[in-house]
């Protein structure tokens, strides 16, 4: 009962900040300098120079010289019949443009994360079991130098040297694996680096604490007292810290997708703004944060199932 | 424990490494297309893409020579005084969706899509179909009427696309039929076999929207595409390496220029606007900027639009000294500190440019720098496109650099009128009156006599020559890479078709 309305209360805040965040996207989009009708006529006829003619067709196409307030009761009234509208340039429902591009960037996403996880943890682990050792430093040292790395500067590299100079992957088209592979592994690097901190930080932590210290001169083996105990404790600063991992993996995948012409949200988030596609722009912010928002509840979920008896006591 | 995560993270690494790679090419008979430019919706008034791949045809096109001559419509005649013109229309076409092409759906299409395609700047009272023709009734007399036709944007497609409010798949009577278009930014067609004229050689294309341009250059250097559309100029040096593919210039009917706001003094007085093209070095820039010092303008139009370009016109001069004496003698003094002084007045000017054509910014950068040794203290306010439209809408703008085509109505008249007619447009002069001007544009409309059309082209040019409501820079080069594994294409200056019913792959 208790998890049930946790739940309920978690999709309701998820709701309530996308719609938040969403509205001042709204806001924004409208009164930012410059005339928006001029700007979508520009993104909706590409091939013409911007002019008034054609910033009045718009105009009156989608009703954008009725008052603002007006246009933002509409949008709202539609939203929360999940109804996001037409696109301003495609003219397409929003749904059917932008699920696409949904589909395109949960694959690198998900792809990304997991391989992220299967460098940065063994890293971590072997780190944090000798801290300050030798490997410790060099693993260190080329973690941070991973994490300071701009994203978009990794991309373009691994873009120059595995597809342009070896041909060891494609920029078209949007599966397979010599498409996603790439993107794929960038997304690895840049999480990899500062979450195989965490992870090192963590076991070193826990193989400092007493019980362990304590069983290991006792002589019971390594590998059993932290598969059975070390775990569980050094799991808990991880779960801790993947919220951060997913504002960065927003962050990541917009720039990722737009280095590697991606056609994810990202690359479509960046391309509804230079536009000012506002329907498509508030669809793709309100899935953006219900998912940075949805991530963050389940993990805080699994955490409270884990560790549920540590706060019974 | 160590050697799992090890083995793990060992065969992530290792699998990463072997990757299959797919190349397009002859193997799946497929063309592919990126460029620049959306795809935007679908219908033919919104992008270019469904007629440059041959989706959409319109009633006439330019021929090699510019000409008009006739595509969906066969033949087409006007009424003496020039202000109702009938088109018939080609028998025997099917659009993509199997329905006929009638004179009742290319006038619908016309009329539907009118305040949105270049007929929206035609005079143009009613539009409607007679038995096998399509009638267009003007409230003047207006020549270029074949010539607006032409354009891309007047393309034709079936009349279910007309009641449709979102267009999902567009039906026109091209060679290539849109076989699937479910992601937006990608347009892949196959060979239309009821097509009316001969068929391509290729059985499929593709067009990819790819708006960054390091991808473009990377996907045609990796061979993942056929064509690459809008390089940069450096595109030349640094795809020279790859031999799979050969890097091309081609010079459009396009400029870069420096638009001035007449209304504004100094601006508005002859001799300073005079000044200022003398203390730009044209050649220079195109040289260093552009990649090519060929593309320094030597007036309005390149010879690209051979009827447009007066060979008798004297080219544009660089000669600062002579800027510095017309400045002078138009009252200024050079003040201590580098910058010319009128009635206590320093000559500041404000100069605004956008990113979205990368070169600009550099262009306006160098000629701060030119306008300062005469003596004009430039300050650069740089910004996207919609800072020279917002400016020439408030009045604001003082001078700007710009970039415009000139044959977006395939008769560049069309550009003429929108860019220099009366007070100008977004993207050509600014504030600039010359009634004799404007009665040539408009005689120019109401004539149908070659020789006259003529002697007006050339005196138009001469005038915008001699007065300068626009200073123009350079022309414009089109840099594209093309796979050596096709052969056959040949560069359209009016960008209305790719031409891949021509191609063939390379034996």
């Amino acid at each position: 009962m208790i998890w049930r309305s946790s739940i309920a209360r978690s999709l309701l805040l998820a709701l309530l900040v996308a719609l938040l965040v969403a509205t001042f996207c709204f806001w924004v989009a409208h009164t930012l300098p410059g005339d928006l009708a001029l700007r979508v006529a520009a993104g909706r006829y590409p091939g013409v120079q911007p002019n008034q003619a054609l910033a009045d067709v718009v105009r009156q196409a989608y009703g954008l010289d009725r008052p603002i307030f007006v246009q933002y009761a509409e949008w709202l009234g539609q939203v929360v019949r999940l109804d996001f509208g037409n696109s301003l340039i495609t003219g397409r429902p929003v749904l059917t443009d932008v699920i696409p591009y949904l589909h395109n960037s949960l694959r690198i996403v998900v792809w990304g994360f997991l391989a992220a996880l299967c460098l940065a943890v063994p890293i971590g682990f072997l780190c944090g079991r000798a801290p300050n050792s030798r490997l410790d430093l060099v693993l260190t040292a080329l973690s941070a130098t991973l994490s300071t790395i701009p994203t978009f500067l990794l991309g373009i590299f691994l873009v120059q040297f595995f597809i342009v100079d070896r041909g060891l992957g494609s920029l078209s088209g949007l599966s397979g694996f010599a498409r996603l592979w790439l993107p794929i592994l960038t997304i690895a690097i840049a999480l990899a680096g500062p979450l195989s901190r965490v992870v090192r930080n963590a076991v070193a932590d826990v193989r400092a604490q007493p019980f362990m210290v304590h069983a290991l001169m006792r002589g019971v083996p390594e590998r059993r007292l932290f598969l059975r105990h070390g775990v569980r404790n050094a799991l808990l600063p991880i779960l801790n810290y993947l919220p951060v991992v997913f504002l960065f993996l927003i962050y990541d995948v917009i720039v990722i997708e737009t280095v590697f012409n991606y056609r994810g949200v990202g690359w479509a988030l960046i391309e509804a703004v230079k536009a000012r596609d506002i329907p498509v722009m508030q669809c793709l912010v309100i899935m953006l944060v219900v998912f940075y928002l949805v991530a963050t509840a389940v993990t805080e979920a699994i955490t409270r199932l884990l560790y549920r008896q540590d706060e019974r006591r | 424990m160590r050697g799992t995560l090890v083995a793990i993270a060992a065969s992530c690494v290792v699998s990463l490494g072997f990757v299959p790679i797919a190349l397009a090419g002859p193997d799946d008979d497929t063309v592919r297309v990126a460029a620049p430019w959306d795809i935007s919706a679908l219908t033919p008034s919104a992008g270019t893409a469904l007629q440059r791949m041959g989706v959409t045809e319109t009633l006439t096109r330019p021929g090699p020579d510019g000409e008009i001559v006739g595509l969906l419509a066969t033949d087409w005649s006007a009424n003496e005084d020039l202000t109702e013109w009938r088109f018939t229309i080609r028998d025997g076409v099917v659009f993509h969706d199997g329905t006929a092409l009638t004179a009742d759906v290319a006038a619908a299409n016309l009329s539907t899509f009118r305040a949105e395609n270049a007929l929206r700047d035609a005079p143009i009272s009613d539009i409607r179909a007679e038995g096998d023709q399509v009638v267009i009734q003007l409230e003047r007399p207006f020549s270029p009427v074949p010539a607006y036709l032409s354009d891309w944007s007047t393309g034709i497609v079936a009349a279910a696309n007309l009641e449709e409010e979102a267009v999902l798949t567009p039906f026109g009577t091209g060679y290539y039929r849109v076989e699937d278009v479910s992601d937006p930014n990608v347009m892949r067609l196959a060979v239309n076999q009821d097509y009316w004229g001969d068929l391509p050689n290729i059985s499929r294309a593709e067009y990819h929207f790819v708006p960054d341009v390091q991808a473009r250059q990377a996907m045609i250097a990796a061979g993942e595409i056929e064509f690459a559309f809008g390089l940069p100029a450096n595109a030349v040096q640094l795809l020279e390496g790859a031999d799979n593919l050969s890097v091309d210039v081609q010079s459009l009917p396009r400029i870069r220029a420096l638009k001035l706001n007449a209304a504004l003094p100094p601006y508005d007085e002859l001799d300073v606007r005079r000044a200022i093209s003398l203390a730009i070095d044209r050649r220079g820039i195109a040289g260093a900027i552009v990649g090519n010092p060929d593309a320094a303008a030597t007036q309005l139009i390149p010879p690209t639009l051979a009827a447009w370009h007066d060979t008798g016109l004297a080219p544009f001069e660089f000669d600062p000294q002579q800027a510095a004496a017309l400045l002078e003698g138009a009252g200024w003094a050079m003040g201590d500190d580098g910058i010319l002084v009128r009635d206590g007045e320093r000559f500041e000017m404000e100069l605004r440019t956008y990113d979205s054509r990368p070169e600009l910014p550099l262009i306006g950068v160098a000629v701060q720098e030119m306008l300062r040794d005469i003596g004009i203290d430039v300050s650069i306010m740089q910004g996207d496109w919609s800072v020279i439209s917002d400016g020439h809408a408030d009045g604001s703008l003082e001078a700007g650099i710009i970039s415009d085509t000139f044959v977006y109505v395939p008769d560049p008249i069309g550009a003429m009128a929108e860019n220099f007619y009366q007070d100008g447009g977004d993207w050509g002069s600014m504030n600039w009156h010359n009634a004799d001007f404007d009665a040539l544009v408009e005689a120019y409309q109401q004539t149908a006599d070659s020789d006259a059309l003529g002697d007006m082209r050339r005196q138009m040019i001469e005038m915008i020559h001699a007065e300068m409501p626009l200073v123009t820079i350079t022309w414009y080069d089109e840099v594209y890479a093309v796979s050596d594994a096709v052969e056959g294409f040949e560069f359209d200056v009016y960008e209305l078709r790719y031409g891949l019913d021509r191609l063939t792959w390379t034996e």
